[in-house]
């Protein structure tokens, strides 16, 4: 068995804290603690999908700033609130993703299909439509012999 | 009001060039030239008027802006470092000093955030205080630079002794 001298174990120790210190100060000012930091990469991966998509996220995105500073603020019952909170309702998203995109480009190219058809519906509807103004604005009118 | 052939040839011309523009603003493409940006400001929120002088261990406060327009959701963190005007990042690569401080959050396309930090160095002479933007790449599942950063030279002194 070795025997470590006081000094000699001293030095150890001394070298043991510095080196657990070393990413305690890199990682301080606001990051997240390690947990929140893994739960919040899950969640973002979940939601930059939808957002990729094209579903609106941003509500849930300002929540997820949320819990960042409540992380931060040391409010970790609020935090896991909230990240349950977001995670239901990203999950609630996923489900209706299909149903949402359908109905966006439904009305996307909807109203598309109505831009297009104007100038045709124009042609078509436009002399008649002045036709009948012009007649009504002057049904009272007489007709001089 | 006449309205002859010519004048209906007129207005339809017009009807099929506003539907023309209508259909492709539509049709568009949301982000055309994806970016994200990142901003150094002075401690009232504004351009400018940064400190020049510290001392040792002070408290700098700035500001930090960052925006995204990615077309997007992004993950991204802002990474404090302190350096020498050799040890600037640049476009393509970050700055090899170690990071000292990092501030994170997310925004969604076209949001921005602007927020206070405070910051100190502790080491005397002319240094460059270096800020990174990162981001979070959910396909490579890792922290990517995103080549934007921003520095502010400081000369830092010794505290004077009373």
């Amino acid at each position: 068995m070795i025997l470590l001298r006081r000094p000699v174990l001293l030095v150890l120790i001394a070298a043991l804290i510095l080196s657990s210190a070393v990413p305690l100060l890199i990682t301080s000012g606001y990051a997240l603690q390690q947990p929140y930091d893994d739960e919040l990469k899950e969640l973002y991966i979940r939601v930059y999908r939808l957002g990729r998509e094209g579903i609106d996220v941003s509500d849930i995105v300002n929540d997820m700033n949320r819990v960042v500073e409540l992380v931060n603020a040391g409010r970790l019952d609020e935090a896991d609130k909230l990240i349950r909170d977001i995670e239901s309702r990203v999950a609630r998203l996923e489900t209706e993703a299909g149903d949402i995109l359908f109905w966006e480009n439904f009305r996307k190219y909807s109203v598309a299909a109505i831009l297009i058809s104007l100038p045709i519906i124009a042609y078509i509807f436009l002399p008649r439509l002045y036709l009948e103004a012009w007649y009504r604005l002057r049904r009272r009118w007489l007709v001089k012999r | 009001m006449i309205f002859d052939d010519e004048v209906l040839a007129v207005i339809l011309a017009l009807i099929v060039v506003g539907s023309v523009f209508g259909v492709a603003e539509l049709m568009r493409p949301r982000v055309t030239e994806p970016f994200t940006a990142l901003g150094l400001l002075n401690e009232d929120l504004k351009i400018g008027d940064y400190p020049s002088k510290v001392v040792v261990g002070q408290n700098i406060t700035l500001g930090i802006f960052v925006h995204n327009y990615m077309g997007y959701p992004i993950y991204y963190r802002v990474i404090y470092k302190v350096g020498t005007n050799e040890t600037l990042p640049t476009n393509s690569s970050e700055s090899p000093m170690p990071p000292i401080m990092y501030w994170e959050g997310f925004l969604d396309h076209d949001q921005n955030a602007t927020f206070l930090i405070n910051i100190q160095v502790y080491e005397t002479g002319r240094k460059a205080l270096i800020f990174e933007l990162w981001t979070y790449d959910p396909e490579l599942d890792r922290w990517v630079y995103t080549g934007r950063w921003n520095h502010l030279y400081v000369d830092v002194v010794e505290a004077p002794i009373p």
